[in-house]
């Protein structure tokens, strides 16, 4: 059985003349990760919504068909204990930084003091995640005085801190440059390592074809397709429903358009660059 | 913020009845050489906490300059005065102002001492976390808590935004009238943004078990020692000596 | 003349703490110039610099020959329009259309030239079929895309874009391109700083190479991609074609997809 399991769902929000997602069936296995992509407003940030539980605890609105999580509706979890078991990483840094607490330590201790964890713990807990993100030196400084690429990783360790067994984040990196995305999508690959279901929102798409094993398509807010990444990801009629592919798959085809088809599925540019080689076969001799 | 000061040690709550204690007692002193010594008491007692200097210059910002203000009017302008000290230009100093201003003066400066005292020997995050474990709800914590730490980023926020509507050509620097037109354009993003962050910081919160049935642990915990039942048996027999002098002279 | 001169540009804050040293540099007016580099690197406050929101601590910033420092920003705005990088800082009016005619009322244009600008800016912004709506209902992205609007409506000589790609899907990439070039043609200056290679490579043809408070080289693409030291310098990653050209020894002078394509073609060597 899946792990999380969408049944028939749609859901519109309130005042809104429409559904953001309609009739949506997805099954997500454990220790998988999916990037979920689609263009902006079909649907990928109501899925994450949905998954965690936000609908409908925290939106109203008109939500058919049902989620389940491990074996069991979402409904029936206690919402406010669901927080240990499904992480919550979203868009906008700032508004991650709780304002509870006055440095980068306690910000990050913060959920597992409600989640009743004794002092000594928390504070090991802290450290190991701390360091892990990158971001010991940063322990005693206000969180809102960091840039945002830091508050990021800031609230990457406050949800990685409470060792949840599923992971949702939506687009974590439209706001921050390469450098940070890059160490955002380190601590992302870190938790797959350590076997964590991941459901992520991303519109770069070279950074999805490397990193995540399966892939989920909105248009809409109907579920396109899903499934692994090579077979997804070559789809070029996907551009249609203003999905971006990855480079690789742009020149694949410009080339087949040209008669001259690449063998395979290659997403990324180490998987086309051993193909290419190959078939022009001059390459790096003659020039 | 001393580190081992006895008195700055002390639970918040103990502290905070002494200030309470103080405000009543300044409200009760009959003269102005009681409210005086009330006064001298409280430097004192925030000599001893250590923060004589961060309490008298915020006691002459605020209360000080009140007083001063409340001196010179009542000094000048007090009605149906009988004694006049001295007369000069149209003006004449009047006796019984002196002392009005003198008595409630002093008694300003002795209940807005007492909190200013209270919140120099006090961090806020201790004095809410205080409050919480004696009842109040971890949503009115959060609510405190949170806002002293976001005014002086919303400080900041509103200088982004009203450089972003300078460069589109709002004039902001001038006049008055220039600058009250800078008021909405500036204002509503700040407002609005606010509002929209509080929605994704309920989230948040929500996704850090905020809402959790659990009982929640401190990490910088804050417990009442026993020097804090020695202070307030200390701070209620005075009390209730005071009072009982109080009311002795009274009946006198 | 050129529209922007920088001379010898030093900005620091008062506390001492620079931000950008000895800056020379001229735009020639038309130009469209990418600014690369890392957070930190000094774009910001390059670009803020322009249109008079930070005046330099020394040397002279001229805008279409005029010394910043004696205009206030207001002013400097009829010149240069600034979009900032988060919408929401900009946008305060109840509807699309009120906040794009905003700018052009400032400029205290008449009624019909405002609604002509206006009407122009969010036809190649693609916000016809949205003057009503409430910019916050609508997405993140698509918000900016209205305080690029809003900006353009000024028509104003140049236009500061800074990080515009952010958050935007295929659509949003495609249009700001297809504004990219309605600018060109119109003869506006466009700088825009972007962190984003594959956009810049695909629709800049000059650029701006800064680091550490420094402007380290300008240059067309090619010459910025085939600078090993520059790239490493900067910190910067080459767009796709540019790094896969590199491994297969195609050369370093290719900086599209396009361009790879048609050399893999016409290679001779790409067996069918």
């Amino acid at each position: 059985m899946a792990y999380i399991e969408l049944k028939d769902v749609t859901y519109t929000y309130p005042l809104a003349d429409r559904p953001s997602l309609s009739h949506v069936d997805l099954k997500i296995e454990k220790g998988r990760f999916y990037a979920v992509i689609g263009a902006n407003g079909s649907g990928k940030t109501t899925l994450c919504n949905l998954i965690r539980g936000f609908i409908p605890e925290f939106y109203q609105g008109e939500l058919l068909g049902e989620v389940i999580f491990d074996g069991k509706p979402l409904s029936e979890y206690d919402s406010g204990d669901l927080a240990w078991r499904i992480g919550y990483i979203f868009q906008n840094p700032f508004n991650q930084i709780t304002g509870a607490r006055d440095t980068v330590f306690a910000e990050i201790a913060y959920g597992l003091e409600n989640m009743g964890l004794p002092v000594c713990q928390i504070r090991e807990r802290v450290n190991s995640v701390m360091e892990t993100t990158g971001i010991a030196d940063l322990k005693d400084k206000n969180p809102f005085e960091l840039s945002g690429g830091q508050q990021q990783r800031v609230a990457f360790a406050s949800v990685l801190v409470l060792e949840p067994d599923v992971f949702v984040i939506d687009e974590p990196t439209s706001q921050l440059d390469p450098r940070e995305t890059k160490r955002v999508f380190d601590i992302i690959d870190g938790m797959k390592a350590m076997g964590k279901t991941i459901i992520l929102v991303e519109h770069k798409m070279e950074l999805v074809a490397r990193y995540c094993d399966e892939v989920i398509v909105l248009s809409n807010g109907k579920l396109v397709c899903t499934g692994e990444k090579h077979d997804i990801l070559s789809r070029v009629e996907l551009l249609d429903d203003g999905v971006m592919l990855p480079q690789a798959v742009l020149l694949a085809d410009t080339l087949r358009k040209q008669g001259r088809p690449i063998q395979g599925n290659p997403i990324t540019l180490s998987e086309i660059l051993p193909l290419l080689s190959k078939q022009i076969g001059f390459a790096g001799k003659e020039g | 913020m001393p580190g081992h000061n006895v008195i700055a040690n002390l639970y918040p709550l103990t502290k905070f009845y002494m200030a309470v204690v103080l405000m009543a007692v300044s409200f009760m002193l009959p003269g102005i050489a009681s409210k005086l010594i009330c006064f001298l008491f409280i430097n004192a007692l925030a000599a001893a906490s250590g923060v004589w200097s961060v309490f008298i210059r915020r006691e002459l910002e605020t209360v000080g300059v009140l007083f001063l203000i409340l001196f010179v009017i009542q000094t000048l302008f007090y009605p149906d005065a009988r004694r006049i000290l001295f007369t000069f230009w149209i003006f004449s100093v009047k006796y019984e102002g002196i002392m009005f201003a003198l008595n409630l003066g002093l008694m300003l400066l002795c209940a807005g001492g007492s909190l200013i005292w209270f919140f120099a020997v006090t961090k806020q995050k201790d004095f809410v976390l205080s409050l919480e474990k004696a009842g109040m709800s971890p949503k009115a914590s959060y609510v405190v808590l949170s806002t002293l730490q976001i005014v002086p980023v919303l400080r900041r926020k509103s200088k982004t935004i009203m450089n972003a509507q300078r460069a589109r050509g709002v004039e902001t620097e001038g006049g008055v009238l220039t600058r009250a037109k800078v008021f909405l354009p500036t204002m509503i993003p700040l407002v609005l943004s606010s509002i929209a962050g509080t929605e994704e910081r309920a989230l948040t919160l929500e996704a850090r078990g905020f809402s959790s049935s659990r009982t929640p642990t401190h990490l910088e915990d804050i417990k009442a020692t026993p020097a804090d039942k020695v202070a307030v048996i200390l701070i209620t027999v005075a009390f209730v000596a005071l009072i009982a002098g109080r009311m002795a002279l009274w009946l006198i | 003349m050129p529209i922007i001169e920088f001379r010898n540009v030093t900005f620091a804050y008062p506390n001492g703490y620079s931000a950008v040293e000895n800056l020379s540099f001229s735009v020639e007016a038309g130009a469209r110039i990418a600014i690369l580099g890392q957070n930190g690197a000094g774009k910001t406050t390059t670009v803020k610099m322009m249109d008079g929101l930070l005046r330099p601590s020394s040397g002279k910033v001229l805008i279409d020959g005029e010394d910043t420092r004696e205009h206030t920003t207001a002013q400097m705005s009829k010149i240069a329009g600034y979009v900032f990088q988060n919408p929401d800082d900009q946008i305060f009016h109840n509807t699309v259309g009120e906040e794009i005619a905003f700018g052009p009322k400032m400029l205290k244009l008449d009624a019909d030239t405002v609604e002509e600008q206006s009407k122009w800016a969010a036809t190649i912004c693609g916000l016809d079929g949205q003057m009503e709506e409430n910019p916050y209902d609508l997405p993140l992205s698509a918000r900016k895309i209205v305080t690029i609007a809003s900006v353009l409506a000024m028509r104003t000589r140049i236009v500061i874009l800074d990080e515009p790609t952010a958050g935007q899907d295929y659509r949003g990439l495609n249009r700001l391109g297809a504004i990219l070039e309605e600018l060109t043609n119109r003869g506006v200056t466009v700088i825009t700083i972007t962190h984003d290679m594959q956009f810049a490579a695909e629709h800049f043809s000059t650029f701006f190479v800064m680091a550490h408070k420094k402007l380290l080289r300008t240059g067309t693409a090619k010459e910025i991609f085939q600078d090993q030291a520059l790239l490493d310098e900067s910190m910067l990653e080459r767009p796709f074609a540019s790094e896969l050209a590199l491994q297969l020894g195609l050369g370093a002078d290719i900086c599209t997809r396009e361009e790879l394509a048609k050399r893999l073609l016409a290679g001779g060597g790409m067996k069918p």
